[in-house]
């Protein structure tokens, strides 16, 4: 127990994270809870090895939303939070086609009259959740039912 | 690739949230990575279990048909929560045998003996 104890302490020092966001936003608090600890997290000099977006959290992604000027503006506030700390952000491309979130490719592959994902995140597979899990000190999930 | 122990949790009706599915899919693209993985359904992913399902009624694929995938895939481990089996009033008879058995204190078990916990 005291040994786990210490372990545990040095690895509070700097430890590495994946956050997946499974909500969408506006609906619930998933993916508010999710950017506050990943923002607390930055600023406590721990490591964001990837951002995961997939479910309804894939709707983070998408610079349709359009919000009265005095809300907060969710895509933007992800993007500037990857610019800012060169975050690895991937949305789930087979979550995402299921529910209207292009990227410029995807929307001429399939003949689609847009693209709306922000810049900033990238559409890749399920392997980049598992690689994730398999690399990160901790993963944490922030969804409707967790 | 490591040698992390995967753990991940179902706790979602099939059908009613699309994520049952993606939960599902997230395991079978762990299994096709080789990565050690278990899976676990508790609370109402145990329905996930419950055969007899005639999904075409309103308009859904069969979600057993993912499941009969998970062998292929090589899954170490599919298990379920005795006592969410309990607390639905479902008979063991009644559940997928994909699954194995577990009682509350395996369900702790398991949880510490995983590296990471993917929770749906």
């Amino acid at each position: 127990m005291g040994h786990q104890l210490i372990c545990d302490l040095r690895l509070l020092t700097s430890m590495k994270f994946t956050i997946v966001i499974l909500g969408a936003p506006y609906t619930d608090e998933a993916a508010e809870s999710a950017f506050r600890f990943t923002q607390a997290a930055l600023e406590k000099n721990h490591q964001i090895y990837r951002l995961f977006f997939y479910h309804d959290g894939v709707h983070n992604a998408s610079s349709l939303i359009t919000l009265p000027q005095d809300e907060i503006q969710p895509a933007q506030r992800w993007a500037n939070l990857i610019a800012q700390y060169d975050l690895e952000a991937i949305v789930c491309i087979a979550s995402s086609l299921r529910r209207g979130l292009l990227n410029e490719t995807e929307a001429k592959r399939f003949s689609k009259p847009a693209s709306n994902l922000t810049p900033g995140f990238k559409l890749a597979g399920l392997g980049d959740l598992v690689d994730a899990a398999q690399q990160s000190d901790r993963l944490i999930t922030f969804g409707p039912t967790s | 690739m490591n040698d992390k122990r995967i753990l991940l949790v179902c706790r979602i009706a099939p059908y009613g949230n699309s994520l049952a599915r993606e939960s599902l899919e997230t395991a079978l693209a762990a299994g096709a990575m080789g990565a050690k993985i278990t899976l676990l359904f508790l609370d109402e992913g145990i329905w996930q279990l419950v055969g007899q399902h005639k999904p075409e009624t309103i308009g859904h694929k069969n979600h057993a048909a993912m499941l009969s995938a998970l062998p292929l895939y090589d899954i170490e481990q599919v298990l379920v929560d005795q006592d969410s089996v309990d607390k639905r009033n479902i008979g063991s008879a009644e559940l997928s045998e994909i699954a194995e058995l577990i009682d509350g204190h395996r369900v702790k078990e398991i949880f510490a003996d995983h590296d990471v916990v993917l929770s749906f």
